[in-house]
């Protein structure tokens, strides 16, 4: 078998080689590492992982293959990725597919049989930063200066990239209470479990205004988590705080991306993290119960503690390097994490129940 | 919550002995809680019956109790040392079962004592099975289904509800003994029969058959605050039927998605809640079905285990230390990971290699036992490796299990050249019966189907045929199929050129393969390919282990060999370095005693100002802790590997006395490769293994050696034999630990021997030594510059010359021997060591025979009686060895009047036992001989000798009993000398039950014996008598042919009713000198320290 060759150009001048697993193309985003050993299904099709190119650490990545309840979205949503060794064999009793026939389906470049440590390691000592991932051009100065030229993420609304098209409902004949979900790029399994609860779940694209969302007289918002730099998206922040001022008392629940939103409509600052949080042993403390939880983050982004005011409470830090984990207001009916909560488990579940305590409350 | 401050004083209970399912991990955690309690400024008790442990090494626990594992033992600790609490999760089942005893016998309510770690209820919660039972079921879990039952006829009914096969497992043993898969009816009659009497309460349990399921494990933690985070998972190779310690096994799970890993993972979580495990480390074993995915939980073990600390060695992550610093109160979020502080220990290590662990057996010692894997361990021990992908890791795995294999095939073994002759062949007929063997071999699990897999690609069988026949996951065997296809490439290297060439190497290396592999493919040598490799730069690059996959930067020096672009080692300069070769997998023969000494050089190294540097592939040991040598390197002891590092680190001189046999093969190649050998050299080495060179020796210093010669034919070995006088002993020329060496008494057993013994072929020499018959054997272990030396300790072996030492007990100081003896063994020993020039340690064994002092043989290295040695006179041996190899002079070390022959004394007797694996291996003859078989080792220490037996005697799991019937039956050589052992007895209250000859006997010289029946002459014959526990101790000497099957029935019914039993006389002498003290005064105990202030 003859391996294509596949290039990683960094805009620092860095070179990777290694073979082609992927499409036959090139493409540029911002190039992360995740450092996740199961759940590489759920990364690669996370709406916040939209125009990366990540570097998975671990080394063998398609085990597993493809299922079809674990995507995240409709399908692969990065623009390219890194492995040590890409399986070619998978195993699992649910697997449909390989992961290449995802990621060829996608039309995105892959990259395998390289260092891929010393790519994460890269990324650690320098940041996250702009890439380009090819198997068409093999000139280096070529492609640096490609990825020098490439937008930066962070300068992007990548939202409105994977925010869905117009609004669309779950169990809408329910008399409980509803749910509005404002969806920066909702993973597919928190759709699939609101949709589950007996709750009427009316999903509203990200730039509609508060007022089309008030329309459906909801009595909680839930704010999804989704790709890039929230200050790109000042329409949503416009709407968050629209809504928080006609409505003080209204229940909102935000998580990782929708809490940078949440935290701009109160006036925080967000700012970039050098390396960012992608990973699923991320240790974060709850002050009010000094329970540690471990969480799944795929964030870039943290609040800016300074900014930090006596209206807001923080609720959870990030014992890794002590940034804001989560906050609530000092009335309790507007709360958020930055990680991805698990609806059904011990560790993090409560904020569902927590949230749709007050829904009900409210309804 | 920070610290407890309401205790003080904490008892650790250690493992013990060495034992199959239980080797030198419970010295790894012991250590590690050790250190973390006194650095915590607790005060530490610790008892352990096992001198060869670091844990109990004096400097460790403010007092270290070196007595045996008993109930009423750690009572008298408790009354002496008043401690207020136990901690019993880090010394395997041995401790948790003693610490249920204790807190059963109302002896922790009595002396007001708490468990830490795990309490009495969690405890039994989680043993027994019918609890934990309902526990699952209570949290929602799935199980398989099952029944318990305590007769047979309770047994059948159960099992008639559930499909065979069906598992059985008797309740409360340890690692899985009794437990086993019945396929029919009778399978399972025979193993609820057996099971029945190995659980201590009598119960089984039957359950329904997850055979071939996917087996899975969790290492776990929770804190007292319900922190609760998982270590690592574990996926076994070899499917559910494979007891894990049995099974290869990888870590990361590879073929679960984030939704059953996560639901395994709070599985784990809900299920340390249920059974109470308040805080530290448990491991929990799920079983998936790969078909539709159902889990079920199989069992959980509230403590640190094997699997533990192949976990922590595994991810970097301490789970021992972090266990104990919650046992005293301390929450996952106040404690520092140590390696990327300073994040928390609250976090799940994540990696970014692969970790493969491969077990290694002992099968070829019990060629009469069952070689199939199943529910009851049996591999000795285990070696572990990592690389950036499974394929390197495996192949590292195979190369460091020293068993003959450089990697996956390419290799010269004799199931290999038996596979390929039948493929070369390549005739229907030859592909068939190959193809027939390969089936066979898929589908009972054995120690080679691994390597009987590559035979099925060969044979162009299909990765889903290989999964239907053996259940081993599709996505192991690709990886395997791609290793195949790998090395179909190689033979074309040197046809390639240029950047090709180079690009072939480079995936052959990242492929794994060694250079000898490699070597082996292309005819050259693995020199040869050594230059050519580096001639294209084709080296590894050494990886960090660093819990977190690169996320941090990391403070650890834990390192593992792959072949990528970018090292991360940063190599010191200007500091010199010592190089410690470690013993890699524990066998028999070679085990923790050498690991304990591998850490004593790293620690005097240190202390010497050397940076020092660790090499070895054992997960289980002390020396592989990352905070043990200056670096770790993770990797296989063969010659390439350690070279690799030895170049890279520019290494003053490497130690290879201390590893055993491992270091010191690989001697001459790393010294011809320049690498400079520490202490005694090449040569000398040399001197002492050449025996026509020792010969010589030995008669230019006129030291007596047993006569003997060399033959390649029966006919040669005959006139010999002749020659020096029967009885002789036997043994091929080139042969490990004793193996396949015997004693044989006339020509038909030499004829027999000659023919039957497996590793003797004709054509290749057989060495012929006099027997000395009913000689006393005695060892001696020395320290020597070169001019001075130090003698150490002379033992005195219980069992007479002719049983392998590392079989005999032996006792310090000797208690027999003469002066003239005494002083005819200190002179030999000095001259000896003078002669060959060590620079370190030396063992030499002697054999003393009618006031004649012989030499056996001498080892110029570190001896598995080391230890004892250290432990007993309180001098650490291994310390001061590596001292001399740095060149220090003995007479800095040692005060002046002890050099040169004055022994020091002590007023106090240490007893070494030995513990041996017969329960493991059905049908194999209990008999010690020439080859060794214990696995382990205990020590006694009293100021009484027979009171020191009796503690060796009881740490081993013999309890001498003080009444009763004693049964003897003997073999014909030794009948006269019974007489008095018999007479003993019965003046100590015992009475006399005899098998035919010997009664008679007896009889004869007046001694009152009973006759029992021979088995074939009526009922209750001799085995009735031990089944009913009529008799309390057994004599049985092993005798010709003719009385061998009743003597083997004897024995065997013996360890399977745990019937106390002596093979040899010298042994039954001892156990009445034990008997008579017994009877005179009540155990007392105290610690090593004080004995040696005295």
């Amino acid at each position: 078998m003859v391996l294509k060759k596949c290039i990683l150009a960094l805009e620092t001048g860095k070179i990777f080689e290694g073979f082609s697993c992927g499409y036959d193309a090139e493409t540029g985003g911002e190039v992360v590492f995740n450092t996740g050993i199961f759940g590489y299904q759920e990364v690669a099709t996370d709406p916040a992982s939209y125009k990366q190119l990540i570097c998975f650490a671990h080394p063998h990545v398609g085990n597993c293959g493809f299922n079809i309840e674990d995507s995240q979205s409709e399908g692969i949503t990065a623009f390219g990725f890194f492995f040590k060794e890409y399986s070619r064999v998978y195993s699992n009793w649910r697997a449909k597919n390989s992961m290449q026939e995802e990621i060829l389906k996608a039309k995105v470049p892959a990259m395998e049989g390289f260092d891929t440590r010393a790519l994460v390691k890269y990324i650690r000592e320098n940041g996250t930063m702009r890439g380009i991932i090819s198997t068409k051009d093999y000139s280096h100065e070529s492609l640096v200066k490609k990825a020098k030229s490439l937008q930066e993420n962070s300068k992007l609304d990548l939202v409105k990239e994977v925010t869905c098209s117009k609004k669309y409902s779950f169990n809408e004949n329910s008399s409980k209470a509803t749910v509005a979900i404002i969806d920066f790029g909702c993973t597919k399994s928190l759709l699939d479990y609101f949709a589950s609860t007996d709750f009427k779940i009316v999903v509203f694209p990200a730039n509609t205004q508060s007022n089309d969302i008030l329309k459906e007289n909801p009595d909680g918002i839930f704010l999804s988590s989704g790709p890039g730099y929230a200050i790109n998206s000042d329409y949503a922040v416009k709407t968050v705080k629209e809504i928080i001022a006609k409505n003080p008392k209204m229940p909102i629940f935000a998580t990782g991306f929708g809490l940078d939103i949440l935290a701009l409509s109160f006036g925080l600052k967000i700012l970039k993290h050098k390396i960012g949080h992608r990973g699923a042993n991320y240790p974060v403390k709850n002050l009010s119960t000094n329970a540690v939880e471990i969480t799944l983050q795929n964030n870039g982004y943290f609040i800016d503690e300074k900014t930090f005011n006596g209206n807001l409470k923080i609720t959870h830090v990030n014992l890794y390097d002590n940034t804001i984990a989560g906050f609530e207001n000092n009335e309790g009916n507007i709360f958020g994490i930055c990680y991805y909560p698990a609806p059904n488990s011990d560790e993090t579940g409560y904020l569902f129940k927590k949230f749709f305590s007050q829904v009900v409350k409210n309804a | 919550m920070p610290k407890r401050t309401d205790i003080e004083k904490i008892l650790i209970i250690g493992s013990g002995p060495i034992v199959i399912g239980q080797a030198c991990e419970f010295d790894y955690s012991g250590v590690q809680a050790i250190k973390a309690l006194k650095k915590e400024g607790y005060k530490v008790i610790l008892v352990n019956s096992n001198p060869a442990t670091i844990m109990t090494d004096p400097e460790f626990a403010d007092s270290t109790y070196i007595e045996p594992l008993a109930s009423e033992i750690i009572e008298k600790i408790i009354e002496k040392e008043k401690p207020d609490a136990i901690l019993p999760t880090l010394g395997g089942q041995t401790a948790l079962n003693l610490a249920c005893e204790l807190a059963e016998k109302g002896i922790l309510q009595k002396h007001n004592v708490e468990l830490i770690g795990a309490d009495f209820e969690t405890i039994s919660k989680a043993e027994d099975r019918k609890l934990f039972k309902k526990m699952m079921m209570s949290i929602g879990l799935d199980l398989p289904k099952s029944g318990y039952a305590y007769s047979l006829e309770e047994a059948v009914k159960i099992s008639q509800e559930i499909d065979f096969p069906l598992i059985v497992r008797p309740s409360f043993t340890l690692g899985g003994v009794g437990s086993g898969t019945a396929f029919t009816k009778e399978e399972f009659i025979e193993i609820v029969t057996s099971g029945l009497q190995a659980s201590p309460i009598k119960e089984v349990l039957i359950e329904e058959s997850v055979l071939g399921w996917k087996e899975l494990e969790m290492e776990v933690m929770r804190d007292a605050k319900d922190n609760c985070i998982a270590i690592c998972s574990i996926e076994n190779f070899d499917p559910m039927g494979v007891h894990t310690g049995d099974s290869i096994t990888v870590a990361p799970a590879m073929t679960l998605t984030a939704k059953e890993y996560s639901k395994m993972r709070e599985d784990s979580f809900r299920i340390l809640r249920i059974i109470g495990m308040k805080t530290g480390g448990a491991n929990i074993q799920f079983a998936q079905n790969p078909k539709d995915g159902r889990m079920v939980v199989i069992e959980m073990n509230p403590r640190v285990s094997r699997s533990s600390a192949l976990a922590s060695k595994a991810t970097g992550f301490p789970i021992a230390k972090i266990s104990t610093l919650l046992a005293i109160g301390y929450n996952l979020d106040e404690i520092k990971n140590d390696i990327t502080s300073p994040n928390p220990a609250s976090f799940e290590p994540t990696v970014d290699y692969h970790v493969v662990k491969v077990p290694r057996f002992a099968f070829e010692k019990f060629s009469d036992t069952n070689q199939t894997l199943g529910t009851a361990m049996k591999s000795v021990g285990e070696t572990m490796a990592l690389g950036r992908t499974f394929k390197e890791a495996i192949q590292k795995a195979i190369r460091g299990l020293e068993v003959g294999r450089s990697g996956y095939g390419l290799d010269k073994t004799a199931l290999d050249i038996s596979f390929e002759k039948l493929i070369n062949e390549n005739t229907d007929e030859s592909l068939k019966k190959a193809k027939d063997l390969v089936r066979a071999k898929l589908g009972t699990p054995n120690c080679d189907r691994l390597y009987v897999i590559r035979f099925a690609f060969k044979l162009d069988m299909t990765i889903d045929e290989i999964f239907e026949i053996s259940k081993i996951d599709p996505w192991f065997l690709n990886q395997l199929k791609e290793i195949v296809e790998a090395e179909k490439e190689i033979p074309e290297i040197f046809n390639l050129d240029g950047e090709n060439q180079k690009q072939l190497l480079k995936k052959i290396k990242e492929y794994g393969f060694s250079d000898k592999q490699i070597a082996f493919a292309t005819g050259k040598t693995p020199e040869e390919i050594r230059t050519f490799r580096k001639s294209l730069n084709v080296v590894p690059v050494y990886k960090l282990v660093d819990t977190c996959a690169g996320e941090f930067k990391a403070n650890t020096a834990y390192y593992y060999s792959t072949y990528e672009q970018e090292d991360d080692v940063p190599v010191t300069k200007n500091k010199k370095k010592i190089m410690i070769l470690g013993a890699g997998p524990n066998r028999i023969g070679q085990g923790i005693e050498f690991d304990y000494c591998c850490v004593h050089a790293v620690f005097a190294l240190k202390e010497e100002g050397y940076e020092t540097i660790m090499v070895n592939s054992n997960p289980e040991t002390v020396s592989t802790d990352f905070d043990t040598a200056d670096k770790l390197y993770f990797e296989p002891l063969t010659t390439e590997d350690v070279l690799n590092i030895a170049e890279k680190e520019g290494i003053e001189g490497v130690v290879v006395q201390f590893g055993g046999q491992t270091p010191l093969n690989l001697a001459s190649s790393l010294n011809k490769a320049g690498i400079k050998i520490m202490g005694t050299s090449v040569e000398s080495i040399d001197m002492a293994e050449d025996r026509k060179i020792f010969s010589k020796i030995l008669n230019k210093i006129n030291i007596p050696q047993a006569e003997s010669g060399t033959a390649v034919s029966f006919e040669e070995a005959k006139e010999i034999a002749k020659q020096i006088s029967y009885p002789v002993m036997v043994r091929p020329s080139y042969v490990l630990g004793g193996r396949a060496m015997k004693v044989v008494y006339d020509e038909t057993e030499l004829k027999e021997y000659i023919t039957l013994a497996s590793d003797v072929t004709e054509g290749k020499p057989i060495l012929i030594d006099k027997f000395l018959d009913n000689a006393i054997e005695i060892d001696v272990d020395a320290l020597s510059d070169g001019k001075d030396v130090y003698i150490a300790g002379i033992m005195e072996h219980i069992e007479e010359a002719g049983i392998h030492s590392g079989d005999s007990a032996c006792v310090l100081p000797t208690h027999t021997l003469k002066k003239e003896i005494i002083t005819q063994i200190k002179k030999y020993t000095i001259d000896l060591a003078r002669e060959i020039n060590v620079k370190g340690l030396i063992n030499i064994q002697f054999a003393v025979k009618d006031g004649v002092v012989y030499i056996l043989e001498a080892n110029p290295r570190a001896s598995r009686t080391v230890p004892f040695v250290s432990k007993a006179m309180g001098i650490p041996l291994a310390k001061l060895a590596s001292k001399i190899m740095t060149g220090k002079k003995l007479s800095s070390l040692i005060p002046e009047d002890l050099l040169n022959g004055q022994l020091k004394h002590i007023d106090y007797y240490c007893v070494k036992e030995v513990v041996l694996p017969w329960i493991r291996f059905s049908n194999v003859d209990t008999v010690l001989g020439p080859e060794m078989k214990s696995t382990g080792e205990v020590m006694g220490i009293d100021k009484d000798y027979g009171q020191a037996y009796a503690k060796a005697s009881l740490a081993a799991a013999t309890r001498f009993p003080d009444k009763g019937t004693v049964l003897i039956s003997l073999g014909e050589r030794s009948k006269s000398k019974a007489l008095q052992i018999a007479r003993d007895f019965i003046s100590l209250g015992f009475d006399i039950l005899a098998t035919k000859h010997t009664a008679e006997y007896f009889i004869k010289n007046q001694i009152a014996a009973k006759e029992v029946h021979k088995i074939e002459e009526g009922r209750p014959n001799v085995t009735d008598v031990i089944k009913n526990k009529d008799v309390c101790l057994i004599i049985n000497t092993p005798s010709g042919s003719k009385s061998r099957k009743d003597g083997y029935q004897i024995r065997r019914t013996a360890v399977m009713h745990g019937v106390p039993i002596l093979t040899t006389l010298a042994a039954a002498v001892a156990a009445v000198e034990a008997i008579k003290s017994r009877k005179q005064m009540d155990w007392s105990v105290c610690p090593i320290q004080e004995y040696y202030k005295k």
